[in-house]
């Protein structure tokens, strides 16, 4: 006869629970619940205790693993990673003495995974100091030689969410693909972290619609500031691989999510869409958020947009504190030589010490003939005020203003 | 009806106890539950990349105010010069350091006076000089000297005026932190949806670690008694109260040894308040005061890898001033902001969070004394009940290993390896914790008590610093110990016979 283990232990477990309970039948509450909480401890404890020693051996197995891959595998990696000349898939395994016939379990495989990122992000680093790229077709072949494509693919499929997350941005890190058809059912999942990394990785690499998800409301519901991070990251990375950058400017205006609108129109600046900059000044005028007024007045300046100088100028007095400071440095930025009483007459009137030093900043930057008028001012500047121009003018302080170019 | 009374009487203490019990269960839960869903899916690696190459990565400022700390200074500010980050500053304080804490900084770092624009955004003594180093290599900091506040809250507002980024840590100069420290920090910012305005994070000993050049080398618990009870004591309140109060967006103290604060939120309430004795959670209680009355939302997360490991007192001297100050700040600030009780405008702080700290934080050390003083005479008198007595120290022990436990899973369970420990530590910890209820819970209640005691008879209080031993003493003394046991074996081994 076979034995149902799990009712045989269930029946113990709850044969020693009545039998104990009925042992304290009669006695004070204060003993039955001191009883009981003891019986709970010791329970779960145990429990825990059980929990803790298999966390402890998996990590400590997973540990040597690692170690074992970082032996065999890490210096050939960097050696393939670092060569000019493209190595095929079954050179590369036999480079790496890699017996094709016995595969790698999945938590091996996905070990592996893990140190192939690792190395990567190394050799990008150490290649990037140096001004060099690293030979990106290998690193391809590096997967194809383990056979790590499908695995991506099933990870997607059938592992744990928090698998299925790691899988996207190691997609995204490793630069590979998977067919749509696996990732299009995540775009929509209910968890956040596994939709928003699905969405991310189609964004990173596809043609089709990639950025739908910015038309529906989805990236207005659950938007965070990282969002705006990982965004920029995959349109700095297609505009890098020559893919499409969509026109960023309606949702500058049209977006649902206030959080979003300041975010495309920074991002405006950074893609450098000097061509997309036309209708943000009306939108500078119609919108009452004091973030997204800044954006836009940081980007018209970074993007020399001087046709809305006069404009910005004209809007500058209704306007708080911070975004007057914004308006500064975008006329700074657009440097056309012909705002000079503006910024001096900003610094006449500020009466906020952030707009007082943004203006003298300005006039200092605002070339020869603001330096010119920068030196007046200093000469004329009460004990108050006279820290702004020793602070501007001080090489140390200044020390990552004269690395970016500008002359202290 | 003596016996009457007796008999309430233990049943109230029971009652409290049952409650304590209960809550640091249902803390337990919400901590897991916290941990499950706090924890990241993406590696360290993979935000550390995506910060580096963004525009749009928050800059940090780390302020730490320094008095008379010259043994440890220079170590201390190599440790947060090397944080791993892209955009940091380190400011640190000097708050009219009577030894040589300032030339020793002037010279190790090439600081050279510099006219720095300093705006006094919020309160703190005057400021004599502002100092930066010559060498592009020490860009990240500046060092403000100023006349002695008396207090480290005054010295941290001269740091946030001086911060430029917009955010910032407060930190002690004798902390260690962690290399990827600002990465959690900052991903635990940018991750929410609501807008965060502190972040609380796990702060472990350093007594007994091996610090080498200002790095955590390997964490280890300390072997003397003091700071292994504050470990337990440590990583009981970071990984079940912290953790389980930030499942409720209740946490209702951000660690003045090393918080995360958002610089516009800390000066528009005014900064640090100097006349405080828990300046970390009065200023906790006014920022989160200041956005419930302004209607915002905020999230004030905990971090469950260890960021920081401090310096604890290693003497019970020590300890004593530090409690004794922690416990006269705590009724300070029940009574400076007491209409938060109840105050249904206050959300989770005025109606979670102040009360559970005023029945179990500032009521519990008077409880526990009664308790105490009532067993003696109890015993004197004859009326114990020793079985019962016997049954609820088993108790209350089971529970407190069980906590142990927890405590060993959840750090097992973060995948931080800062926080984990050698098997031996765990049974270094195991020790501490059978011996904490009886010969350490008992002192803190005393000095606790003590400290009520001294701000209600309004004793002058004279703020001093904890007298440091140096990072990594503890395991140095050990290491040459073992070198001269080893060396005292040789030469009885070469001997002549």
């Amino acid at each position: 006869m076979e034995i149902d283990y799990g009712t045989y232990a269930f029946k113990m477990v709850s044969y020693y629970f009545w039998y104990l309970c009925d042992l304290f039948v009669g006695f004070p509450l204060v003993i039955q619940v001191c009883i009981l909480i003891i019986m709970l401890s010791v329970c779960v404890g145990i429990y825990l205790l059980c929990q803790t020693v298999y966390l402890y051996v998996i990590k400590h197995k997973e540990k040597k693993i690692m170690d074992k891959f970082i032996e065999l595998y890490r210096d050939p990696m960097i050696e393939i990673g670092n060569d000019d000349v493209v190595h095929e898939p079954d050179e590369i395994a036999e480079m790496m003495n890699y017996d094709r016939r016995k595969p790698f379990s999945v938590r091996e495989k996905r070990l592996l995974v893990q140190m192939i990122a690792d190395t990567k992000t190394e050799i990008t680093d150490t290649r990037t100091d140096a001004g060099e790229t690293i030979n990106r077709t290998n690193f391809h072949n590096i997967i194809m030689a383990f056979g790590l494509q499908s695995f991506f693919a099933s990870e997607l499929q059938f592992s744990r969410t928090k698998y299925k997350v790691r899988a996207l941005t190691w997609l995204r890190f490793l630069e590979e693909n998977v067919p749509g058809a696996v990732i299009t059912p995540l775009l929509y999942s209910r968890n956040n972290d596994l939709r928003k990394a699905a969405q991310a990785t189609f964004m990173w690499n596809s043609v089709v619609e990639p950025f739908r998800f910015f038309d529906d409301n989805d990236y207005d519901r659950y938007y965070r500031d990282w969002d705006r991070i990982d965004i920029h990251s995959i349109l700095a990375n297609r505009r890098k691989v020559g893919l499409t950058i969509p026109n960023v400017a309606h949702w500058v205006k049209d977006s649902r999510n206030e959080k979003l609108k300041p975010f495309f129109a920074s991002e405006i600046r950074y893609l450098g869409k000097s061509d997309e900059c036309g209708e943000l000044f009306d939108t500078f005028i119609r919108t009452s958020d004091t973030e997204l007024k800044c954006e836009i007045a940081r980007t018209l300046g970074a993007m020399k947009h001087t046709d809305d100088e006069e404009n910005l100028v004209d809007a500058y007095k209704a306007q708080t504190e911070v975004v007057k400071v914004a308006i500064i440095n975008a006329v700074v930025d657009m440097d056309t030589g012909l705002q000079l009483d503006f910024l001096e007459q900003c610094y006449d009137e500020a009466s906020d010490y952030s707009v007082k030093f943004a203006a003298a900043l300005a006039m200092h930057d605002y070339g020869v003939a603001g330096r010119a008028l920068f030196d007046i001012k200093q000469r004329h500047a009460g004990a108050k005020y006279r820290w702004i121009f020793d602070h501007i003018n001080d090489p140390i302080i200044n020390r990552d203003r004269e690395r970016r170019g500008i002359a202290v | 009806m003596k016996e009457a009374l007796f008999d309430i009487y233990g049943y109230c203490v029971f009652f409290y106890s049952l409650l304590l019990i209960i809550n640091y269960t249902v803390l337990m839960f919400l901590s897991f539950n916290s941990q499950r869903k706090e924890k990241t899916f993406l590696s360290i690696a993979y935000i550390k990349k995506m910060l580096s190459d963004s525009p749009y990565t928050p800059g940090v400022s780390i302020i730490a105010p320094a008095y008379n700390e010259e043994a440890n200074i220079i170590d201390n500010v190599i440790s947060m010069l090397s944080v791993d980050y892209p955009k940091f500053e380190v400011v640190i304080v000097n708050d009219g350091s009577t030894d040589s804490t300032l030339d020793k900084l002037i010279e190790y770092f090439s600081l050279v006076e510099v006219p720095f624009a300093y705006h006094e955004s919020v309160k703190s003594a005057p400021v004599r000089r502002v100092f930066k180093s010559t060498k592009p290599i020490f860009e990240q900091l500046t060092v403000v000297d100023k006349e002695n506040g008396g207090t480290k809250a005054d010295a941290s507002n001269a740091g946030i005026n001086a911060a430029k980024y917009p955010y910032f840590i407060d930190t002690d100069v004798d902390c260690i932190i962690d290399k990827y420290a600002l990465y959690r920090l900052v991903w635990a910012v940018l991750k929410e949806k609501t807008p965060v305005i502190a972040v609380s994070s796990t702060m472990l000993m350093v007594n007994g670690c091996k610090v080498e050049n200002g790095r955590m080398v390997e964490p280890r618990v300390s072997k003397r008694p003091i700071p292994l009870f504050q470990q337990v004591e440590y990583l009981r309140s970071y990984l079940v109260g912290k953790m389980g109060w930030s499942a409720l967006n209740a946490v209702n103290n951000v660690s003045g040894g090393f918080g995360f604060f958002r610089r516009d939120v800390v000066v528009a309430v005014g900064g640090y308040d100097s006349s405080s004795f828990a300046e970390d959670m009065d200023l906790i209680m006014r920022m989160i005061s200041y956005m419930c009355e302004l209607n915002q939302p905020y999230r004030i997360p905990h971090v469950a890898e260890t960021t920081c490991w401090t310096e604890g007192p290693p003497t019970l001297w020590a300890l004593s001033k530090q409690r004794t100050r922690w416990a006269r700040g705590l009724m300070q600030c029940m009574f400076v902001h007491r209409k938060l009780l109840f105050n249904p405008r206050y959300k989770r702080l005025g109606l979670i969070t102040y009360p559970f700290m005023f029945m179990f934080e500032f009521i519990a050390p008077i409880i526990e004394l009664i308790g105490y003083i009532s067993l003696i005479w109890f015993i004197l008198i004859g009326a114990v009940n020793w079985t019962t007595f016997w049954v609820i120290l088993l108790m209350l022990y089971t529970f407190n290993e069980f906590m142990l436990l927890v405590i060993c899973f959840f750090s097992y369970y973060v995948e931080d390896p800062s926080n984990r420990n050698s098997k031996w530590d765990y049974l270094w910890l195991f020790i501490a914790s059978l011996f904490e209820p009886i010969i350490y819970h008992p002192l803190i209640v005393f000095f606790s008590v003590k400290g009520y005691f001294s701000f209600l008879t309004k004793r002058s209080f004279k703020w001093e610093d904890i007298k440091r031993e140096g990072f990594g003493k503890e395991r140095l003394e050990e290491e040459e110990r073992k070198r001269r046991e080893r060396e005292n074996n040789d030469e009885t081994a070469v001997q002549p016979v």
